[in-house]
């Protein structure tokens, strides 16, 4: 057909006989004319005589006319036909770039079949050289939805149009539901709970990665506890090698493999009860599809596991005040009282997220001290990721922990994960990083001490000057980690991150009372050492963070979590959980990435807005989201992202349910970042 | 023929029992009733013969030798006989329910498939021997059920589903939750 | 129809009556051919250069914008022939008369008028202008209309003919009825 439009070509042709027409007066009028002038409008006139003709027999060859009224009638016939002509391609190419979506496979088939007979006779109908058939309904776009609208009584008239001219077309909308028809730059991925289901084998499978990822998290979260050092060494060994294959089985673009067993936090003691050979199933799936985690079940007894969900009772860390003051603060834990004990004999796992690379994670940050305790805590300021997107501290912020200095210290935290409220100013964040640091660096050295009682007397050096050091940082660094984990761009970056702040443990873990960090400091070259003056400096750093009740610490308090030098009262947990040290030497709570992504049981994908999308509006909205106690987001705040976008990323994420975050056997209430990252998928 | 077994079992039984009793008076040189114990033998053999000719309509091709192997078959039949009841009452549910749909098109194409999906019911409860299993909890709450199978999830009931009942899962492939509504029953 | 050049008139209008139809044609999207509308066109073309070679070389100075004024500017000419050609006619008629008289002096004065009347009505017959008009009716009867005119009763036939024809004037006016003979018949 030709590329010229019907009145495109007509003109032409009356253009270029104009000339002619004119030469006919002039030559009646018995005067002269340039004849080789008229000679070649004539030529042109011939030209645009034949593409005219070419036109209308390519649309419908077996027209016929004699008279020009006769042609001007069949080209508006002709511009008609091609016009409903482009319709239907039109709507063909709707059809064929949408997808079909049913939670049954043979009503995929089906539905599809149908479809494929609907393309066909719309490209038949656009292809005939008939006039073709009046197709109701709207432009090819929002067609299909009209079309599922359709209803009997009410639209009768359209659909008899639509079944006398497009059989198939009818018998393909009457079978598709609204629900199944997933065009073509639509994100639909929800958790399924049964509708709206844009893939439901893509929901599968993506569960089944949280459920993997759950489950490393779990792991993290756990520690060993064994008389023996070197056991305990062999099961984080065979722990960590089993979190680094359940995690990249759940970051593979290949299919993930179906882990059996039950939900991740009642996984291991599912697990640890398996037996041959009344659960060779189980066993054998676990084992093809899990060799790590096998081993390390296998190795595992349950009494030497404990959970990392609930922190020991004697961990307590009250934060008064300022957890409403400051917009953006650490992660915190709530913890039941403690009695006086000497928090030293309880552990304190800390989510951590340190600098330093690790050997375990390509990316991450954190030191490998899962299976490698005796390496050096990294330093305060190394321990400070580079990836933090909070904002810098504000010199009047107050501390969102305060330790309770007092000779009854009750210290208990409100767990917040990520850049979370803002409720306590920021110039607390430092003091508490500092505080964190020096309990930290406590446990470690206590931990030294037991395996080499040398260490303390080595780990006496600088045990100021890395204070200091800490403290002059205090500004430069956006102390708070993110647990930043996006809903459909989840980078290496953000995983190494993960899987970094999962190595050291993930959430519940105490603000120790930096009043009875006595002992620890973190030296120039990043070790934790003693400090006999630790109490004073931490004294002076409670009062300069203004925690209410730091002015008193006893000299023999020691901080919760931190290691007092009696290898009896050393919990087995601080002793020989490298992890528990490192989170120790953490600055914050936090929910790491992979922690929170592990809790979340519905994860409900934001609608790609229409406007966006037509606008290619492509980006990432970064939320912070309060988690309640029952797990349902109490609240979303938008830190940053596109106006388009941010709505229906709210309006996503406040669907979101996750499992509740608990601290001593109770649920708390939790701050996370998530970000939403919306990416128009095929163009 | 009745469709229970435990009558004719329990005639049998009474009737072998009382013939015991007979031959332990015989045994103790006792008077007997002979021809009270004909009729007893009678009765016996009658229900005896009732309750083969009930085993071979459910399972003819069973085969026992002793007592044990009949108890075990007889209760091979129960099993046959609530099947085939559950497989009844599905289809009864199937007939109460409404298809609803904004195209009378599909209204009729899902009507027939169910009516199919009701005869293949029936005709699973009529056949000789044990039905196919039906996957799926009880018939009120069946095609709820059904209509929420997933693949891949589910695909394991699904494969036995269309294994036994292929019409059945044509209708439920077909029938969206929407689509299905259930007649409430009047309570006068 | 043309008096005047009619062959050339005709295939004029011939060929552009060709030349429109193609047009029309071409103007409908008709399978046309091209090479024979231009066919048609030269002809028109060559029709229409010979036509207007006629019209100059009739009117050396003549102009025309429409084929109204030519077609007027041809019926002039028409007329123009029309009028020299009867000045012929009548310069033939005075040719072929003669004139009687008693007197061969009167004879041989009024010859001589006619003569002169003769070369002045062959003069004004020749192409190359506009004649004047002769009055009076046809050639045959011309002479004899002529002897009749008198004043003041015929002042502007009378007129018009001095005006024009001041030598055939002067003869009709010497010549008496009773002079002229046509062949052997007294002509007036």
């Amino acid at each position: 057909m030709s590329s010229l439009s019907p009145p495109a070509v007509l003109s032409s042709l009356d253009d270029s006989l104009a000339l002619p027409f004119a030469t006919l007066e002039v030559l009646k009028a018995v005067r002269s004319i340039d004849v080789e002038g008229v000679i070649k409008r004539l030529s042109v006139a011939a030209e645009s005589n034949r593409n005219l003709r070419s036109l209308v027999a390519s649309v419908l060859p077996e027209a016929s006319w004699q008279t020009r009224e006769e042609l001007d009638a069949l080209l508006a016939d002709v511009s008609r036909i091609s016009e409903t002509r482009s319709r239907f391609l039109a709507l063909v190419i709707e059809l064929e770039s949408g997808s079909i979506v049913h939670r049954r496979a043979l009503r995929v088939a089906e539905v599809n079949q149908l479809r494929e007979q609907a393309i066909i006779e719309l490209r038949s109908h656009a292809e005939s050289g008939k006039l073709p058939p009046i197709l109701p309904g709207p432009e090819a776009g929002p067609w299909i939805e009209w079309a599922c609208g359709l209803k009997e009584p009410e639209d009768a008239a359209s659909l008899q149009t639509l079944r006398n001219g497009f059989a198939s077309l009818d018998d393909f909308v009457a079978h598709l539901e609204p629900e199944m028809w997933v065009a073509k730059n639509e994100t639909r991925v929800t958790l399924s709970n049964g509708a709206d289901v844009a893939n439901p084998v893509q929901e599968v499978q993506e569960q089944t990665r949280f459920r993997l990822l759950a489950l490393a998290t779990e792991l993290t979260h756990g520690s060993i506890q064994h008389h023996r050092t070197i056991r305990v060494s062999q099961l984080n060994r065979l722990r960590q090698e089993a979190i680094n294959e359940l995690r990249s089985r759940a970051e593979s673009e290949a299919v993930p493999s179906t882990l059996p067993g039950p939900e991740a936090h009642n996984w291991i003691e599912w697990a640890c009860g398996l037996r041959e050979p009344e659960d060779t199933k189980a066993l054998e799936s676990l084992r093809f599809g899990f060799p790590y985690l096998d081993d390390f079940v296998a190795n595992l007894d349950l009494d030497v596991w404990s959970t990392g969900r609930s922190l020991p009772e004697e961990v307590q860390v009250e934060n008064e005040d300022a957890v409403d003051k400051v917009p953006q603060e650490p992660c915190r834990v709530e913890a039941a009282k403690v009695d006086d004990s000497p928090v030293s004999s309880r552990s304190t796992p800390i989510a951590l997220k340190a600098a330093k690379p690790s050997e375990e994670f390509e990316e991450s940050q954190v030191p490998d001290t899962l299976d490698k305790p005796s390496q050096p805590v990294p330093e305060l300021n190394e321990l400070i990721p580079t990836q933090v997107t909070a904002s810098p501290i504000e010199e009047e912020a107050q501390p969102s922990a305060h330790l309770e200095t007092s000779a009854m210290p009750e210290i208990s935290f409100r767990l917040t994960t990520g850049v979370g409220e803002a409720r306590t100013k920021k110039l607390w964040m430092p003091i508490a990083i500092a505080a964190f640091v020096v309990l930290g660096a406590y446990g470690a050295i206590e931990l030294r001490w037991h395996r080499n009682p040398t260490v303390p007397a080595k780990a006496s050096e600088g045990e100021t000057s890395a204070l200091t050091h800490r403290q002059s940082n205090q500004g430069s660094d956006p102390s708070e980690v993110l647990t930043d984990f996006g809903t459909n761009a989840y980078t290496q970056t953000q995983a190494g991150r993960e899987a970094a702040l999962q190595n050291r443990g993930v959430g519940l873990r105490t603000i120790p009372t930096a009043a009875s960090a006595t002992q620890a400091t973190i030296q120039d070259d990043g070790r934790l050492s003693r400090s006999a003056t630790m109490a004073s400096n931490v004294a002076s750093l409670t009062k300069e963070t203004a925690f209410p009740k730091s002015a008193t610490q006893p000299q023999n308090a020691v901080p919760t979590g931190v290691q007092s030098p009696s290898p009896d009262n050393t919990p087995s947990v601080a002793k020989d959980n490298p992890t528990g040290q490192s989170m120790l030497a953490a600055q914050k709570l936090r929910i790491a990435p992979g922690g929170v992504r592990g809790l979340v049981i519905r994860r409900v994908a934001p609608l790609y807005p229409a406007s966006a999308r037509q606008a290619h509006i492509e980006g990432i909205v970064v939320l912070q989201a309060l988690i309640g106690k029952d797990g349902t987001v109490l609240n979303v705040r938008v830190l940053s992202g596109h106006p388009m976008l941010i709505q229906a990323a709210v309006e996503a994420a406040k669907q979101w349910h996750f499992d509740p975050y608990y601290l001593d056997g109770a649920p708390v209430e939790a701050d996370t970042q998530i970000n939403v990252n919306f990416t128009l998928q095929g163009d | 023929m009745s469709t229970t077994w435990q009558p004719i079992c329990a005639s049998l039984d009474d009737s072998l029992a009382l013939v015991s009793d007979s031959f332990g008076k015989l045994k103790a040189a006792q008077t007997v009733d002979v021809s009270e114990l004909v009729e007893q033998l009678t009765v016996a053999s009658d229900a005896a013969r009732n309750l083969n000719s009930f085993v071979a309509s459910v399972l003819p091709t069973a085969v026992w030798q002793n007592r044990e192997d009949l108890d075990s078959i007889l209760a091979q039949i129960d099993r046959i006989m609530a099947a085939r009841s559950r497989l009844l009452n599905l289809a009864t549910e199937l007939q109460r329910g409404v298809i609803v749909h904004r195209r009378a098109l599909r209204v009729t194409q899902t009507n027939q498939l169910r009516e199919q999906a009701i005869n293949e019911l029936q005709s699973h409860a009529k056949t000789a021997g044990a039905p196919p299993t039906l996957p799926g909890p009880e018939a009120e709450r069946w095609i709820e059920w059904a209509c929420a199978l997933k693949e891949p999830e589910d695909a394991e009931a699904l494969k036995v589903l269309r294994d036994g009942f292929v019409h059945l899962d044509n209708l439920v492939a077909n029938l969206e939750p929407h689509m299905w509504v259930v007649r409430a029953t009047t309570l006068v | 129809m043309y008096l005047l050049w009619p062959h050339t008139y005709e295939s004029l209008d011939n060929s552009l009556a060709q030349f429109a139809a193609g047009l029309e044609e071409l103007r409908a999207a008709q399978s046309v051919d091209i090479d024979q509308v231009i066919d048609q066109l030269k002809t028109a073309a060559e029709a229409a250069r010979n036509l207007r070679s006629l019209m100059l070389s009739a009117k050396p100075n003549s102009s025309w914008h429409s084929r109204e004024e030519f077609d007027a500017l041809v019926e002039r000419i028409q007329e123009i022939s029309k009028a020299r050609a009867r000045l012929q006619a009548v310069a033939t008629e005075l040719e072929g008369g003669t004139i009687v008289h008693r007197r061969a002096l009167r004879v041989e004065q009024v010859n001589q008028l006619l003569e002169q009347a003769i070369i002045e009505l062959r003069s004004h017959a020749t192409p190359g202008g506009e004649p004047p008009t002769l009055p009076g009716p046809e050639a045959d009867h011309w002479v004899q209309w002529a002897c009749t005119l008198k004043e003041p009763e015929d002042a502007a036939a009378l007129q018009s003919l001095r005006k024009g024809f001041p030598a055939l004037d002067d003869f009709i006016a010497n010549l008496e009825p009773d002079m002229w003979f046509v062949g052997t018949k007294l002509a007036v």
